[in-house]
């Protein structure tokens, strides 16, 4: 088993895409996000354990991805064994219910990086504006590699301020509040909190 | 694909050539193997595998003359897990006409459902009058004119360990069991029940009453009763000469036929899928794997032994090479 790394994730996307189109299973358009949508975009250079599907995009519409189809599920398992991949490389972890709820950031659609693996799997890598919005709320949330990721997408000011001020949506509360201010602290961006 | 199925098709067919003739097929002569054949499991693999128009009407012979050495219960049993019943009903429907063969009838309970009849022998087109009874079940073949040249097993063979012991025996549970404790050493009512395709209730009879002759020993070994035979005591029915790397003849191994057939009709399935001409490797090797998912996790475990990092035609070369190397 080894971690993901920019190749091996075009070939497991590639390998799950003709899988699917083997299978006769019909077209998907999965909307990933973490750090292979990090990886497959060239933002970061490191290895992941996973693919974080947030969404399914269906007629310009995201839906939560949780629960992923069973058949994807049985074709990513299959790829697994075929490629080595951590087990539940391809998860439906981020999709929180809560999330849909509360609100995406808004034109996260629109903005999406698309590559096709093969006619029936579609997939949309969330764009470097909204993954500062993500990587800014999971590092206030969890830190650690998160920061980390946050920290090498060099987000500009007005980035982290639209990615702040959409992190309140998710969580109103002071302390949420401050840990954000914190995490722009330690970016160097701690002036943006009279902003906020 | 093509070549590695025409590799496949050629070492399978070979196999069972071999195993037949061992039974009195008329053929070339073979080496002596030093296993336990099965007939049941034998002819039910013909069934699916064995489709060759030489090998599949020389079988046919073989029933023709031998057909009483068939234990209809078990093949029933064992049919399944594997081989094609419908072929099986076929070859029944023509020993059945012979009232020595009466009891093949039993194979013929249910009607035949025949959609559109396929070719028996695939690639060989049918030549003269199409059989009937083999197109009553769903198969076209051209008229089957049996050659007479079959002959019984030869008792002297450790192949035919089995047919020996049914013909001292009878067509009963016990030609197995004692044939299967006396190349396994010993052997508890459960496992002996799956490995010999009995009911378990039908394997505790016949121990129990083996018992009662005094020469089938029992311990308990924890939750389980063990039984076995004195080896020595049965040497009598050891009439062949020893191999070359044997001082003395001993009895022939017991093997686990109705996993390696059904893994064998697995690939040869794979192997002879459309849609996977065209596929990847790595798309063929995933639908393989599946496939093999379904087979006894034993036999898998046990004598499957693909490299870990075996993938795409590596991994399906892995496995032919493991199946080849149970049929040697």
């Amino acid at each position: 088993m080894s971690d993901i790394d920019r190749e091996s994730l075009d070939r497991a996307l590639g390998l799950l895409g003709e899988l699917i189109l083997f299978r006769h299973h019909p077209p998907i358009h999965l909307v990933v996000c973490g750090g292979s949508a990090l990886i497959a975009l060239g933002l970061v250079t490191r290895t992941t354990q996973d693919v974080d599907v947030l969404a399914t995009l269906e007629n310009g519409q995201l839906l939560c991805a949780r629960p992923l189809p069973e058949w994807l599920l049985a074709a990513a398992e299959a790829v697994r064994s075929e490629l080595s991949l951590p087990t539940h490389w391809l998860n439906d972890g981020p999709a929180d219910e809560n999330l849909f709820r509360l609100g995406l950031p808004v034109g996260v659609a629109e903005r999406l990086v698309v590559r096709d693996f093969g006619a029936a799997l579609r997939v949309g890598f969330i764009s470097r504006y909204d993954q500062i919005h993500f990587k800014l709320y999971a590092a206030a949330d969890q830190g650690g590699r998160h920061f980390t990721d946050l920290r090498k997408l060099n987000p500009s000011a007005v980035e982290l301020l639209a990615a702040a001020r959409w992190t309140f949506t998710q969580d109103i509360s002071d302390s949420f509040r401050q840990v954000v201010v914190e995490v722009l602290q330690a970016l160097g961006h701690g002036d943006l909190h009279e902003l906020l | 694909m093509n070549s590695s199925r025409e590799h496949f098709r050629e070492h399978v067919l070979g196999f069972l050539w071999r195993q037949w003739s061992a039974l009195g097929v008329a053929g070339q002569s073979q080496p002596m193997d030093r296993w336990i054949l099965d007939p049941e499991a034998l002819l039910l693999a013909t069934t699916s595998l064995g489709r060759e128009p030489r090998l599949f009407d020389e079988v046919l012979d073989w029933l023709n003359t031998n057909g009483h050495f068939i234990n209809l219960q078990r093949l029933q049993n064992l049919g399944q897990h594997f081989g094609d019943l419908t072929v099986l009903r076929a070859m029944a429907a023509h020993l059945a006409r012979r009232s020595v063969h009466a009891k093949w009838k039993t194979l013929l309970r249910e009607k035949p459902t025949v959609a559109e009849a396929q070719l028996l022998f695939p690639g060989v087109p049918v030549f003269g009058s199409p059989d009937e009874l083999f197109a009553r079940h769903g198969w076209q073949r051209g008229p089957v004119a049996l050659r007479q040249m079959s002959h019984p097993a030869d008792p002297h063979r450790p192949t035919n360990f089995l047919i020996k012991l049914r013909a001292l025996f009878g067509m009963q549970a016990r030609a197995e069991v004692i044939a299967y404790l006396l190349a396994e050493e010993s052997g508890h009512p459960g496992e002996m029940a799956v490995r010999l395709a009995y009911f378990p209730r039908t394997l505790q009879t016949t121990l129990n009453d083996l018992a009662r002759s005094g020469h089938l020993q029992s311990r308990r070994e924890g939750k389980e009763k063990r039984f076995w035979l004195r080896r020595h005591d049965w040497r009598f029915l050891l009439t062949w000469a020893a191999s070359p790397d044997e001082s003395a003849p001993e009895f022939p191994r017991w093997v686990d036929w109705v996993p390696l057939f059904a893994a064998l009709e697995t690939v040869d399935r794979f192997l002879n899928r459309p849609d996977l001409e065209r596929a990847s490797s790595a798309v063929q090797a995933i639908e393989l794997r599946a496939s093999l998912n379904h087979l006894n996790p034993r036999f898998l475990r046990e004598r499957i032994h693909v490299p870990p990092a075996a993938t795409g035609g590596a991994y399906v070369e892995a496995v032919l090479g493991d199946l080849h190397r149970l049929l040697k």
